[in-house]
């Protein structure tokens, strides 16, 4: 009806009229999501100037038509421009600039949500006067710029407030989490929810009969905020409406969540304190000003070294994500493996029902893969069968699913006791004990019962070389190694091993096989111990090394937390199994003979029975399952007995670090890994590696590789062979 | 033997050879249990999807060429009414099987196996998965009629004050739960009653009753010992905490004697009866699978065959005369629809409701009055040998799941042949409703 036409420079925004509202529709069909880039928000400024000028225009509605995709942020390649702190906040400023032309519009704004909604994306909905969104399983909606140590810089700590209320925001703003549109109109994020064919039609009536938010209805501080709901700030309990409303209330919960932030946090992360810091003085000023805080403290965020490494992740992860396999490769492990498994046609052979079998075959499940659990007999096959049983009890317990989805759970997970249950299978994984002529005999009876002669043998060993298992196999092509981690719903790593004789079929299918069960991939060389366990190895031995020559075991514990791993190492080898660790590190020994340095007091250890945790014995005392305090009879073993020799806790930490830092290098001299990111990668999500630090790798170039190499050269001085600098910190420089 | 006097079966199998094959691919169950014991905590769907799974992964298909699921249930499902749909979805196959269930009473899984032989020779099917399960530990209980009115009545009740005058009338009395009953509705006779008829119009003494029990267990409990029964059984890991593993039978007793058995009292006919526990088969969980497909198919895919399924007879007389005594009618017909005489079967699988309906159905075939009036023989169809009969025990030892005990006849009845070398093999089941159906299966491939 209207000739009103106005262009997209960047062919991402398309606008059109519907009677006399404007219909804004962010669609980068170059793109698999719809992300802010400079070009695209200036464009969007544009357009919006266009369409405010128009004297007939009675409203704008912002949607997307991508399916599953509102907008999900600001595109990540912006934050590599942003190498100060100004750069930061003038970033922000400019974001605030363009999201206000919806605020102040004279007009209703409406965004009309369908799909991911995070991040600028969020924010820019936050801007409009109104929210709507649709009811389709793809709308989440959440500020997710926690987990790349930054804050909502695009308004999100003070509008997410003044709509939602402080303790709400805070939630969603500290966790990073998405939330559902159910949860969204709950909280008063949005005002409706409407099917997805219906959204549009509603945004534009809204526009036609709502009248714009304009002078006093106008977002300005939290005062006017009329009916905010309540929620929980991590364990901090229901916050009342009065305590946002006063300067007192807003202290009690700045305090409470500053705890919080403390005990999650442990100092290491300095984003949530900002952000915090944002809403609490930004709620407290009209908006305005709220947004200039918000601006300064992003851009005080956006240089750290923490946010840096965040993002660094953040890439590694989306990166690791591509099948890196010849096409041919893949198109054949999709026919033969990935499709017919999503299907329910068949099902993944799951051989071994321990902790680690019934791990995997919960995941399977949940992931709606079907599976055939072996074990030799009826009693652990039944421990695995509750262990996948309680996993989905659980859930249900915590209402994540209903009954029904439980049973079927269950029905998806065959128990067995016969090799014939695993005639059909194209893949088998095995998770058997970890010694190579009960894995041989396996794959044997794996090649006579499997109907189909080109399955695949994926073996989750920790430490046995893959190329030593396949060399008993028919088809040695078709073995693979599948490292999980324990416990395996938790731990979000796969490494995938391949050897020589590995076909890239049999690696593909791996690959989308743990990527189906939303993994993090890192594909790796075979050797002893690959990549992982090899590195963990060697910093377990140095922490060992440090414990003979007299530190105490809390010392060293607390050494390595400080540093930022989860756990000690010590703490860890008692977790993993003190005769399970002995055992790898006596693998590693023989093909790192040369270096790997084990102290023989740990023969001792392990000959009073100690385990670990399992059997409450350990370098640990244990009550009730529970860890206690550290077993002080463990030191009669060791050097200086009960006398622990006070140690330099830096240099305790070094040490275990420099030397898993040095192992993870000479992988990749040794080409186990493939690049610098692989090795970052694996270190976080499969050992724990502080995430803050970005990895080994990126942990390395921020110290500076001479100066790595310059302290590997000391420290081999003084400790031995195994800090020999590696090729790759002088090869490469930076 | 008697005549033939049908004329349109004398050309039956020359045209059957025509037609695709029906191969049994796997035949697999749970144990069968006395209910309200070790399965009490599970459901018709748990238990059915035990051997629907297992019979898939044991054989190698390949699910998604599986066409339809069909599976019987007796008593009446309230929780998953079509459960053979139920069993697809719930184990993760491939949505696009569909699935009916059915209900021929204790010959429910045989008819069900039969729907899929029809079918596949048909052409419209390549592969079925057929079965049937009873979990009497879960049967629905329900309300009295006169509750269920109230209930309803109630709820289309609108305003608070007409609720409340309904509440007034209230009868607690009504609300007491029904057990469902295993009577027959059209007679109002249960089915031991009606077994205790049939030994009464037959004249079937107690002590044959007891011999044929003592044998049936003693059979079974051999064939246990003999690992006759490992690759027919699935086990199923039972219980919250799935801490009952249960990988056998648990009613077979081996070490019954007819002295024993001699000393329980009558079960049904408490005064002057015959039928006790002892020589009727026990209220049992289980189910099972059998995997049906096109020979061709089953070729083709390097799939197992145990057997193939040539054809069945249903039979139905009025339930007021002899209720289960429908087998003595449908295994004649059967092998006079084929030109098979007694002696070319090898195998005889006879379900055992009853001692005393197993023997008044021997009884009737050789008996030259009821074969002549009922069959239309000119004499006596036959002596059935005992020795050919039953070989690894029926049901009155292994138990018998109404909607499960077809499949395991099926698979039992094939493997014996095998073991033996038969050729042929007839399965026969008397059914509730005066039903009766009997099926013809053969090993030999042609």
């Amino acid at each position: 009806m209207t000739n009103k036409n106005i262009q997209s420079v960047t062919k991402t925004l398309r606008a059109s009229w519907q009677d006399n509202v404007c219909i804004i529709d962010f669609h980068d069909e170059s793109k698999s999501m719809n992300a802010f880039s400079r070009e695209i928000l200036a464009d969007l400024d544009a357009i919006l100037s266009q369409a405010l000028n128009e004297q007939s225009l009675s409203g704008i509605v912002f949607t997307s038509s991508k399916p599953a995709c509102f907008a999900a942020g600001v595109d990540i390649s912006i934050f590599d421009t942003l190498t100060t702190q100004q750069a930061g906040e003038e970033a922000s400023a400019a974001l605030h600039a363009v999201f206000q032309k919806f605020a102040d519009a004279t007009v209703p704004t409406v965004a009309a949500i369908n799909g991911v909604c995070l991040g600028g994306g969020l924010e820019l909905a936050l801007a409009c006067h109104y929210r709507i969104c649709s009811s389709h399983s793809s709308t989440q909606l959440g500020l997710p710029e926690i987990q790349l140590g930054l804050l909502p810089g695009g308004g999100g700590t003070q509008r997410l407030p003044r709509v939602i209320g402080a303790a709400p925001a805070l939630d969603l703003i500290l966790t990073g989490k998405k939330i559902d549109a159910k949860k969204a109109l709950k909280l008063g994020l949005v005002s409706e929810v409407v099917p997805e064919n219906q959204l549009l039609r509603k945004a534009v009536e809204i526009c036609k009969t709502a009248k714009p938010l304009t002078g006093s209805k106008k977002q300005t501080t939290l005062g006017f905020l009329g009916q905010m709901k309540a929620a929980d700030v991590g364990s901090i309990d229901v916050q009342k409406l009065a305590l946002e409303t006063n300067p007192l209330g807003r202290a009690i919960i700045e305090r409470k969540t500053l705890e919080q932030i403390e005990k999650n946090t442990k100092g290491f992360y300095p984003a949530p304190k900002k952000a915090l810091e944002s809403l609490i003085k930004g709620i407290a000023k009209p908006l305005q000003d709220g947004l200039r805080l918000e601006s300064k403290l992003f851009g005080d965020l956006v240089v750290t070294p923490e946010s840096r490494a965040l993002i660094h992740i953040f890439r590694l992860i989306t990166a690791a994500k591509k099948n890196p396999f010849h096409s041919d490769a893949q198109r054949a492990a999709r026919e033969d493996v990935i499709d017919p498994l999503i299907a329910g046609d068949t099902a993944v052979g799951m051989v071994g029902a321990g902790l680690m079998g019934s791990g995997i075959a919960t995941v399977l499940s949940d992931k709606n893969i079907r599976c055939v659990m072996m074990d030799r007999d009826g009693a652990s096959v039944q421990r695995g069968l509750k262990s996948v049983q309680s996993y989905f009890d659980e859930r249900m317990k915590k209402r994540r699913i209903k009954r029904f989805d439980r049973d079927a759970a269950m029905g998806r997970v065959l128990p067995t006791t016969s090799p014939d249950s695993l005639s059909g299978t194209p893949i088998i994984i095995e998770a058997v004990f970890e010694d190579l002529a009960v894995k041989h005999d396996l794959l044997k009876k794996c090649e006579t019962f499997v109907k189909n002669e080109n399955f695949i043998f994926a073996s989750n060993t920790s430490s046995l070389p893959i190329s030593r298992v396949a060399a008993a196999a028919r088809k040695p092509e078709n073995v693979v190694g599948m490292h999980f981690f324990s416990p395996v719903p938790k731990m979000p790593l796969v490494e995938i091993i391949t050897t020589d004789k590995t076909s890239e079929r049999a690696a593909s299918a791996a690959f989308d096989l743990a990527a189906k069960m939303g993994k993090n991939i890192i594909v790796v060389k075979d050797g002893p111990g690959f990549y992982t366990t090899r590195i963990l190895a060697f910093l377990i031995a140095e922490a060992l090394n440090i414990l003979v020559e007299g530190a105490s075991i809390e010392a060293i514990d607390t050494a390595l937390e400080r540093f930022g791993m989860p756990v000690g190492p010590i703490t860890l080898l008692d977790e993993v199994g003190i005769d399970v660790g002995a055992h790898i590190i006596t693998v590693l020994k023989e093909a790192f003979a040369d270096r790997l340095q084990i102290p023989a007091e740990l023969d001792s250890i392990i000959a009073e029975d100690r385990k670990g945790r399992k059997n409450g014995r350990g370098f640990y005392t244990y009550a009730d399952g529970k860890k206690d305090k550290p077993d002080v009879s463990v030191y009669k073993h060791l050097k200086h007995g009960d006398d622990r020799k006070h140690m330099d806790m830096k240099e305790i930490a070094d040490r275990c670090m420099y030397v898993f830092m040095n192992e993870a290098a000479r992988c990749l001299d040794e080409g186990i890994i493939s690049s610098t990111d692989v090795g970052d990668l694996g270190a976080i999500f499969g050992l724990g590696f502080p995430p803050f630090l970005g990895g080994p790798f990126h942990h390395a170039q921020q110290l500076g590789y001479a100066r790595v190499s310059q302290t590997l050269s000391d420290m081999a001085g003084k400790y031995g062979k195994r800090f020999a600098p590696a090729a790759h910190w002088t090869k490469s420089s930076h | 033997m008697g005549q033939r006097k049908q004329k349109h079966s004398s050309d039956h199998s020359e045209h059957s050879q025509n037609l695709p094959r029906v191969a049994v691919v796997g035949a697999v169950r749970t144990p069968f249990v006395r209910s309200f014991g070790v399965f009490e905590r599970e459901t018709p769907l748990a238990l059915s999807l035990r051997p629907a799974t297992e019979v898939i992964a044991r054989t190698g298909a390949k699910a998604s060429d599986i066409d339809e699921c069909i599976w019987g249930a007796v008593v009446p499902q309230t929780k998953n009414p079509n459960i053979a749909r139920d069993i697809v979805l719930f184990a993760g196959l491939p949505k696009s099987v569909a699935g009916y269930t059915i209900n021929r009473a204790c010959a429910s899984s045989l008819q069900a196996v039969q729907l899929a032989a029809d079918a596949i020779q048909a052409g419209r099917n390549r592969m079925v998965l057929a079965g049937g399960v009873e979990c009497l530990s879960d049967v629905p209980i329900t309300f009295s009629d006169e509750a269920r009115r109230f209930l309803t009545r109630l709820s289309r009740t609108k305003s608070i004050r007409d609720k409340l005058l309904m509440l007034s009338d209230f009868n607690p009395k009504a609300f007491l739960p029904k057990p469902p009953a295993l009577a027959e509705p059209y007679t109002g006779f249960t089915m031991g009653e009606h077994g205790e008829q049939m030994a009464v119009k037959n004249d079937i003494s107690r002590e044959r009753q007891d011999e044929l029990a003592m044998l049936s267990h003693h059979r079974a409990a051999a064939a246990i010992e003999k690992g006759f029964l490992k690759d027919e059984i699935v086990p199923v890991w039972a219980g919250p905490n799935r801490e009952n593993y249960v990988d056998a039978d648990n009613l077979v007793r081996g070490d019954t004697s007819l002295e024993a058995l001699a000393k329980l009292k009558p079960a049904f006919d408490k005064r002057n009866g015959t039928l006790t526990a002892g020589n009727s088969s026990a209220l049992t969980d289980g189910a099972s699978a059998v995997l049906l497909a096109d020979s061709n198919y089953a070729a083709e895919h390097n799939l197992p065959v145990l057997g193939y399924v040539v054809d069945s007879v249903t039979v139905a007389v009025d339930p007021k005369d002899q209720l289960l005594i429908g087998p003595a009618y449908a295994l004649p017909k059967l092998l006079q629809r084929h030109n098979l005489k007694l002696s070319d079967i090898g195998v005889f699988e006879i379900h055992e409701a009853f001692a005393a309906q197993v023997l008044s159905c021997l009884d009737a075939m050789a008996n030259t009055r009821f074969c002549q009036d009922k069959l239309g023989l000119e004499g006596a169809f036959g002596v059935i040998d005992p020795m050919s009969m039953n070989i690894d025990g029926g049901s009155i030892a292994y138990g018998h799941p109404f909607g499960a005990t077809g499949g395991r006849l099926i698979g039992r009845a094939l493997r014996i042949a095998q073991r033996i070398g038969s050729r042929y093999a007839v399965v026969a089941i008397c059914a509730a409703g005066g039903m009766g159906q009997a099926m013809l299966l053969e090993t030999q491939q042609r």
